[in-house]
């Protein structure tokens, strides 16, 4: 009553799979796609807008054209640029200390039960509060320099790696957990050998989260802090009306913006799978 | 029913217990004059709430005014975009761009250019705040539009169902948990967004009453109206889960675990 059972195995014909350098191609044609189908779009932007302007006949005080922003863009292009580079230090070390810090909760939480019964709901709580609100405050404690810059990223971006980290560490499958009790596993091996390989996609997840955000973040403690990076350079612009530099400082923090994201989204990609 | 009441309370102490202890620990700490000026006790906070009550009560009846608008015009936008995402099979791509481009735009950056042209009173705040809850709404509506099944509305099209109740019948109740997630989201963020706006400036708004509080160097009234501006956040959020309940009781269906 045996049937004959099926034994040829589905292998499929390695002669008509892509080779190394086809994938490689492609990838690299996507990606020049990806460029061109943006270069595009800015291009498509920046007419529109350099059309307004001239149709409209718009006074430089109230908005300056394309190219009055990028004469800007060249003639203080340094003060452009160490803006910025004070508001991504900032934006970095927070970052790291975030990851730090939630991280070495994520882990206390996941190993004691009675800490994440006690705790995890007023994290989880705290989620849904606007937690940029506190802004103001951090300026009164950490005064109006770097630190509260940094401050303010940590606050921002410790929520979601935390969060992200900790499904992670719970993600652990049951069949790798009994394996890890059998073999007699510490818990420091089943942290080191499951609990960490298991959580690093939702790690990235976080972590990309945080990377997002963290930049906003960080533009709006400068601009009410005062300290000099270029969420203030550009209330200051509107300030003197220098609306070419405003333009300028917007357009260069909306491209780091866009870049960020689309760093951390591809890395997220890439460290994830 | 008994149990369940038990199950409910043995998860409720453990978070309100810790919470108890944070607030006793900040008194005593408060008391022993450990903390620095910027750290007020949790009872000065509360004082506080008595004491400028009627401030904060005439501060934030714009801001909830502007709240509501803004998600209510960022909930139109989104509900108009995913429709015809969702029906235009190859407008859908770029409405997603458009919904990154926006969410990933950073909001102070954009927020002087909206300045220059509409000034900076209430239009302003709705616009940033509606601005801020755009995104999820947008993922929300789009998720939930193409929720149907595929063997459902097979069913319904053998069935013969008519328009009206296939959108009442099948399209809508697939949806609504989608949307009902997007709206849980996009309400504190709405807040936040006219928080943002009104920090840069407004006549009367808890953003500005932070502001000046930060100012003067008030730190429990600062602290007051951040406790003011999450209860506001965790309201919105509470009244949209509310909704969601009260719908889920009505339909007949399951709790959905949160």
């Amino acid at each position: 009553m045996t049937s004959p059972v099926d034994t040829t195995v589905d292998t499929p014909d390695w002669r008509a799979l892509p080779t190394r350098g086809q994938r490689a191609e492609a990838r690299l044609a996507a990606f020049w796609r990806f460029i061109s189908r943006v270069a595009l779009g800015v291009g498509i932007l920046v007419a529109l807008w350099g059309g307004a302007i001239a149709l409209f006949d718009v006074p430089i005080f109230v908005a300056p054209g394309p190219l009055d922003t990028w004469q800007a863009f060249v003639e203080q292009g340094d003060r452009l640029f160490g803006a910025l580079g004070f508001t991504l230090t900032g934006v970095a070390i927070g970052l790291a200390l975030a990851v730090a810090i939630a991280l070495s909760l994520g882990v206390i939480f996941t190993l004691s039960a009675p800490a994440s019964r006690a705790f995890m709901p007023l994290v989880i709580g705290l989620r849904t509060v606007p937690v940029l609100a506190v802004a103001p405050l951090l300026i009164m404690i950490f005064g109006r320099g770097q630190g509260t810059t940094v401050a303010t990223v940590v606050i921002v971006g410790f929520f979601p790696i935390m969060v992200n980290a900790m499904r992670g560490f719970r993600s652990v499958s049951p069949t790798v957990h009994e394996l890890f009790h059998v073999a007699g596993a510490t818990w420091w091996q089943l942290l080191i050998k499951a609990r960490i390989p298991f959580a690093l996609p939702f790690f990235f997840t976080g972590l990309r989260v945080a990377t997002t955000s963290a930049l906003l973040s960080a533009m709006l403690a400068e601009w009410l802090s005062g300290a000099p990076g270029i969420g203030r350079l550009i209330y200051d612009a509107l300030g003197y009306r220098d609306m070419p530099l405003m333009f300028a400082a917007v357009a260069l923090s909306m491209a780091t913006a866009f870049t960020i994201f689309g760093l951390a989204t591809a890395l997220e990609r890439r460290l994830a799978r | 029913m008994a149990e369940r009441l038990r199950d409910r309370v043995s998860a409720v102490w453990p978070p309100t217990a810790a919470l108890l202890g944070l607030f006793a620990l900040l008194e005593i700490a408060v008391a022993l004059g450990w903390t620095p000026i910027t750290i007020p006790a949790p009872s000065a906070v509360a004082m506080e709430f008595g004491q400028s009550g009627a401030d904060l009560a005439y501060h934030i009846v714009p801001s909830i005014t502007a709240t509501v608008a803004g998600l209510a015009i960022a909930a139109t936008l989104a509900a108009t975009l995913a429709g015809i995402g969702a029906s235009w099979r190859r407008a859908n791509g770029p409405v997603m761009t458009f919904g990154v481009l926006v969410d990933s735009t950073p909001l102070i950056a954009v927020a002087p250019i909206l300045i220059v042209f509409v000034g900076g009173g209430m239009t302003l705040h709705i616009i940033v705040s509606a601005t801020a809850c755009f995104f999820p709404l947008l993922i929300g509506m789009s998720r939930g539009f193409r929720a149907v099944e595929a063997t459902a509305d097979e069913l319904f099209h053998v069935l013969a169902a008519s328009r009206w109740q296939r959108l009442v019948k099948l399209a809508l109740p697939s949806a609504l948990p989608y949307i009902f997630s997007g709206f849980k989201i996009a309400a504190p963020l709405a807040v936040l967004g006219t928080l943002i706006a009104e920090w840069m400036g407004a006549e009367r708004g808890v953003g500005i009453m932070m502001i000046y509080a930060m100012f003067s160097f008030n730190a429990p009234q600062v602290w007051m109206t951040i406790v003011a501006v999450c209860l506001m956040a965790i309201g919105g959020y509470g009244a949209f889960a509310l909704l969601e309940r009260a719908y889920l009781r009505w339909a007949g269906l399951e709790e959905a675990p949160t």
